[in-house]
């Protein structure tokens, strides 16, 4: 086969062709742009779907307990597998999933609902509370231990004390301020309307640095797809 | 007089208004200039990225790192060479990798990553044992149980890898009981799951955590640096151009082999593209406040 042929009919070629046709969009809505879509969206389902079956059900579900069950009553053949009972009980919760599909017996979906809750807010609640609110106030209000924390940053990495714990005072107040526009109870008038005024700007900076990074990462998305098809057209047979 | 401002009007409108197909072209272009010409960019790492260095580094050989290749192909081009550079280091160290995912989409692209820096190492004529050096441990469902249960029993939660293999019998993965025996987890996410690894691995199991994120989240993550609970963090693809850069000047040392640079490229592209948005900013400023200025007289 020619070696231009073989570099049209290939994989590459063809995410080529379909990169272009969902950049194709930036000009005007076109059916090549849908035909692209419509066909990624279907994709990753159907990869979801099959990569959730074979590294997921398979695994956990089906070689455990509903495969050596069948076999047991005699619906699969084969070599006997050795059967965990206790999967009894998540399989049980994953049919309770499929009652929607009866309206009558549609309530039964609250059974895995409560218990996933009831898991999920009892493993959660205790470590997030934790991690993401006291370990955080600590470090905000110059708590000893967010302190050393300075001291550790600022001898490793040459910074000055100074610096940091200022760097850490803005922090503080900041904070003070962006709660204080928030509150709503108290007008926001004289000194203390400015000091929420204060927040918003602290807000807006925030948003800014926000902003630049989500421009950056989504430059990062398009330089994937360019590098790609740079390589692409390099591949090109000379 | 009149003539005059009528003109300046006519300018201030027009640049205000450029078609956003001239926009579109020219960030092309300002894109792939870099990319065509392969200008690399020689950047300086930055604090949180060389607190996952510095941590890296000063492992002993023989230590195992995880990594949790959490992120679908959407997040690939920045997060994927920080898991390069990474992996490049571990190994240049004698430290020994072990990959995993919490998402489904990430199956694939953590196997490739990791098979392909096994083959630079290979190239490069320090081949990489499966199974000693490195193991890949694929998909497991149940996030946050999955996190938890490795603090618990390593071998009950990963009782085979990716390829089926015993666990319990390959040389990497024999002695790992639980996090004890794990120097450091590395998640690399498009996603929320830091969070999960910070709740449930450092807060409850002690474990030293990193995160590599894109640049959309880095800012969310940033207060867990300063309070210990990530020893660091490598943030968009800046974070990757760092730690790529370094990690291929060291395997030029070392090997005389230089792998395919990939961040350290993109990053040109990206400053540039940034700067090009920049002053786009300021024509829709200059322009937005002239004609206001206009309307009120």
């Amino acid at each position: 086969m020619p070696a231009i042929l073989t570099w049209l009919i290939s994989w590459k070629t063809l995410a080529a062709i379909l990169t272009l046709a969902i950049m194709s969009f930036l000009y005007k809505e076109n059916p090549f742009y849908r035909f692209a879509e419509y066909l990624f969206v279907g994709l990753s389902a159907g990869y979801g779907f099959a990569m959730t079956y074979h590294l997921a059900m398979k695994p956990n579900l089906l070689r455990p307990f509903i495969i050596p069950l069948l076999q047991r009553i005699h619906i699969l053949g084969g070599e006997p597998l050795p059967i965990n009972w206790w999967y009894i009980i998540p399989t049980f919760f994953a049919l309770c999933y499929l009652s929607v599909i009866v309206p009558k017996y549609s309530n039964i979906i609250r059974l895995p609902f409560a218990f996933l809750l009831g898991l999920g807010s009892g493993m959660a609640i205790p470590r997030s509370f934790q991690a993401a609110i006291l370990e955080q106030l600590w470090d905000t209000i110059l708590h000893p231990k967010g302190y050393h924390g300075y001291v550790d940053m600022s001898e490793k990495y040459g910074w000055s004390l100074t610096l940091v714990v200022v760097s850490a005072i803005i922090i503080f107040v900041s904070v003070l301020a962006v709660l204080a526009y928030f509150f709503f109870s108290k007008p926001h008038k004289g000194a203390y309307g400015k000091f929420a005024r204060f927040g918003i700007i602290i807000l807006m900076i925030g948003f800014g640095a926000s902003f630049g990074s989500t421009v950056m990462a989504r430059f990062s998305l398009l330089i994937g797809r360019l590098m790609f098809l740079l390589s692409w057209i390099s591949g090109f047979p000379h | 007089m009149a003539n005059n401002e009528k003109k300046t009007t006519t300018f201030l409108e027009k640049i205000g208004q450029i078609p956003r197909f001239w926009i579109y072209l020219g960030l092309l272009v300002i894109l792939m200039l870099p990319l065509i010409l392969r200008i690399k960019a020689k950047p300086r790492m930055g604090m949180e990225t060389k607190m996952v260095y510095d941590f890296i580094d000063s492992l002993p050989p023989g230590s195992v790192i995880m990594l949790s290749f959490t992120y679908g192909p959407s997040a690939r081009p920045e997060l994927e060479p920080m898991a390069l550079a990474i992996m490049r280091h571990a190994y240049m160290r004698g430290i020994r990798v072990m990959g995993m995912t919490l998402s489904v989409e990430g199956t694939g692209l953590g196997l490739e990553a990791m098979t392909r820096v096994a083959k630079e190492f290979e190239e490069a004529g320090y081949p990489l044992t499966y199974g000693e050096d490195w193991v890949y441990l694929g998909y497991k469902t149940g996030w946050a149980m999955v996190i938890r249960g490795i603090g618990g029993d390593f071998h009950e939660t990963f009782p085979r890898d990716y390829y089926g293999n015993d666990t319990r019998k390959m040389a990497l993965t024999r002695d790992i009981q639980n996090y004890d025996d794990i120097a450091l987890v590395i998640d690399f996410a498009s996603g929320g799951s830091p969070g999960s690894w910070i709740t449930y691995a450092y807060q409850q199991f002690d474990q030293k955590v990193a995160a590599g994120v894109t640049a959309v989240m880095g800012a969310d993550w940033q207060p867990y640096i300063r309070t210990g609970q990530l020893v660091g963090m490598l943030n968009g693809m800046k974070a990757a151009a760092d730690y790529e850069a370094k990690t291929i000047e060291m395997m030029e040392k070392r090997f005389g082999y230089t792998p395919k640079p990939y961040a350290t490229v993109g990053i040109v592209s990206v400053t540039w593209a940034q700067i090009y948005l920049i002053i786009l900013i300021i024509i829709g400023n200059i322009s937005f406040f002239a004609l206001r200025r206009r309307r009120r007289r």
